[in-house]
């Protein structure tokens, strides 16, 4: 028993000593002793909004440029030149709007009057600046929109339909209005407003002195703050830089040459980089060019090389699709800056754009800019007057604020007459 | 040295680790319970000063909570279907709507967690139908009220109201998938969460007496790129009910919540 005894107290020593190893071990990683040498979980996504795993991923390219919501007592929120304010009220607004275009019946045309009187009662109204294929607005909510295949609308207005269900309104480019039956329930589309509150909006149709005016612009009591618009330099260069890497254009003088307008080309692999007097940026492509045969498709990828070249020189400005021209068998998808929450005009035209030719990328261009809001607030025109002489110097036409980009450094906002 | 004599020191030196770690973790423990304790005495004594009553038991202790993300998962849809309705095809209605008939009654489900299930028939243990579809919840009055992990997600609650026929309609909001926890971020505790909340309410003109229930809990937001399950504290008063931010200790206006 002895002997026994004594043959066991070595092996019990040892598990005794990993006993009380572990036991350290755990009591120093209670008493926070580990904390730091660890490694954290991180959450995976990557944000991006998509329309399903495995399926392509379509980004927001485009956002109202004004939008209202009319109470059954006619009350009205409306917001316009806010783009906090904006992104707020979309993004509660995404995932009914989603379920609205995609479980769309067939639009069905109607008169004006049937829109004017659901606008006028309990309503959720987007207005888009420039007609948005519905299809691709769909894709941007992350659904599909068949039944609305070949519509675009500029205005869009949600309202309670039948059976307590969302019925979904347009007008479209050419002015026409039309009407979608749709499975969205009109609660959800309630559930997503209830926050806001009336801020006393109106539409120009609504208000006397503003007939000649277009009749669906909204008027809002107040105005936000504005501020002046700083421009930086530099963002030339620093996308052209960007340029040559993301197009893999060596910008050395061996493979460069000047052309008679004073356009400085480098030539690549691939295609060749173009930088003019005027500072355009533009690249041409000879072969290995992205092929997009959709117009969805055509936004997003303009969307995403455009975005990677903006990386370079960014601050506080946007590029947003405004639209797409079709000429024969190509296709213009523009872009243009919004900063300050108002659109910038350059003298030149649209700020970006790409052109395809059946579906093929040909060429990117962009007028690289770099703005900035500056301390200095600015004094405008309220709203109201500057309608009415919108409406007094073209008839149907709306007034828009816009900060016209005339080279200098500071931009100011400034009201011009769009209609 | 023998073996033998080493693992002796060994253990003795051992021993002596684990006393020391013992007893800071005692000290830790002992201290973080007496300035929980002192804190809190004092958040009654500030609200007892601002005449709002405050029930020592009502602060719950803290339990950790995470921002999750929560993306759709259809096989929960089918999984709930078939457990309340039998099998049924999935229509897809566009928009992410999804719907399911049989001879039993009809289904519906939507990417934000909203649904409608309409049941022609109420035989059976319902409740005991729901959790084998993989529905959590809780009763809270008449409402059933969604949990993840043991906490209430306060606006996805749903309720049953009788249909003509004898049937069944169980309608309101779950969560659509099951919720992915993401990084571990700094959750505030109840008493910096109460002070926080009275200061803002104070400037909100709202008026209260008494606070009766200190929840922690989630709220599920969504958007088109996918759920979030927000860590909340519900604050409930003689005045309405309030929500906190549980990360940032501001107030949340929640939609869909009692």
């Amino acid at each position: 028993m002895k002997k026994l005894l004594l043959g066991l107290k070595e092996p019990v020593k040892s598990l005794l000593i990993l006993l009380l190893l572990c036991s350290a071990l755990f009591l120093a990683w209670q008493t926070g002793l580990f904390s730091g040498l660890l490694p954290q979980s991180e959450a995976e996504g990557d944000g991006s909004t998509g329309s399903g795993e495995g399926t392509l991923s379509y980004t927001r390219a485009a956002w109202p440029c004004a939008a209202a919501i009319t109470w059954d007592n006619g009350l009205r929120y409306g917001v316009k030149y806010d783009d906090a304010a904006m992104e707020q009220i979309y993004s509660q607004l995404s995932v009914p709007l989603g379920e609205t275009l995609g479980s769309s019946e067939a639009p069905v045309r109607i008169s004006e009057k049937s829109w004017t009187g659901a606008l006028s009662r309990g309503s959720v109204f987007l207005d888009y600046e420039s007609a948005q294929s519905l299809p691709v607005l769909a894709l941007w909510l992350g659904t599909e929109a068949e039944a609305l295949a070949g519509s675009n609308a500029r205005r869009l207005l949600l309202a309670p339909g039948e059976a307590e269900l969302t019925q979904l309104l347009f007008q479209d480019a050419a002015g026409r209005f039309f009407r979608c039956a749709t499975m969205a329930t009109w609660s959800s589309v309630q559930t997503a407003v209830s926050s806001f509150l009336p801020n006393g909006a109106s539409f120009a149709r609504e208000l006397e002195g503003l007939e000649a005016c277009e009749p669906y612009s909204l008027i809002l009591e107040q105005l936000p703050a504005l501020t002046l618009l700083q421009s930086y330099p530099g963002a030339l260069d620093s996308c052209a830089n960007r340029a040559a890497q993301v197009f893999s254009v060596p910008m050395n003088s061996g493979s460069s040459y000047p052309e008679p307008d004073g356009t400085q080309v480098y030539l690549g692999e691939y295609g060749s980089l173009r930088r003019s007097p005027e500072g355009l940026l533009s690249y041409r492509y000879e072969e290995g060019a992205p092929v997009c045969k959709t117009e969805a498709l055509q936004i997003e990828q303009s969307r995403q090389l455009l975005e990677q070249l903006h990386e370079a020189f960014r601050r506080e400005e946007q590029l947003f699709y405004v639209g797409s021209w079709e000429q024969g068998d190509m296709t213009t998808v523009y872009f243009d800056y919004r900063a300050g929450s108002l659109p910038v005009h350059l003298e030149s035209g649209h700020a970006a754009w790409c052109q395809f030719r059946e579906g093929v990328l040909q060429e990117v261009g962009i007028y690289p800019r770099s703005y900035g809001r500056s301390a200095e607030n600015t004094d405008l025109l309220p709203e109201m007057q500057a309608a009415a002489a919108a409406g007094s110097i073209r008839a149907g036409s709306e007034a828009r604020l816009v900060y016209p980009d005339l080279g200098g450094e500071s931009l100011n906002p400034v009201w011009s007459v769009r209609g | 040295m023998d073996t033998g004599r080493l693992k002796t020191i060994a253990i003795l030196i051992l021993l002596l680790v684990n006393a020391a770690l013992g007893g800071i973790l005692l000290w830790d423990r002992l201290s973080q319970a007496d300035a929980q304790a002192k804190s809190r005495q004092e958040l009654i004594l500030v609200l007892e000063r601002l005449g709002i009553s405050l029930e020592e038991g009502v602060l719950p202790s803290d339990e950790p909570l995470y921002r999750c993300s929560v993306s759709r998962d259809l096989g929960s849809d089918s999984a709930l279907t078939l457990a309340l309705l039998g099998e049924a095809e999935m229509q897809d209605q566009g928009g992410n709507i999804h719907y399911y008939e049989n001879k039993n009654g009809w289904a519906r489900y939507r990417s934000s967690g909203s649904f409608e299930i309409t049941l022609l028939s109420a035989a059976g243990s319902l409740e005991e139908r729901m959790t084998d579809g993989g529905l959590g919840f809780r009763r809270e009055g008449s409402e059933y009220v969604c949990d993840f992990e043991g906490m209430p997600v306060f606006n996805c609650r749903f309720s049953l109201s009788p249909v003509q026929g004898g049937g069944v309609l169980i309608s309101g909001r779950r969560l659509p998938g099951t919720p992915q926890a993401g990084a571990a971020g700094e959750t505030l505790n109840a008493e910096t969460v109460l002070l926080r909340f009275v200061d803002q309410i104070s400037a909100s003109g709202a008026v209260f007496r008494s606070i009766q229930q200190i929840r922690q809990g989630y709220v599920l937001s969504s958007s088109v790129s996918g759920g979030e399950l927000q860590p909340v504290w519900q604050i409930s008063t003689d005045g309405g009910v309030w929500y906190m931010d549980a990360e940032k200790g501001s107030l949340v206006s929640v939609v869909g919540a009692s």
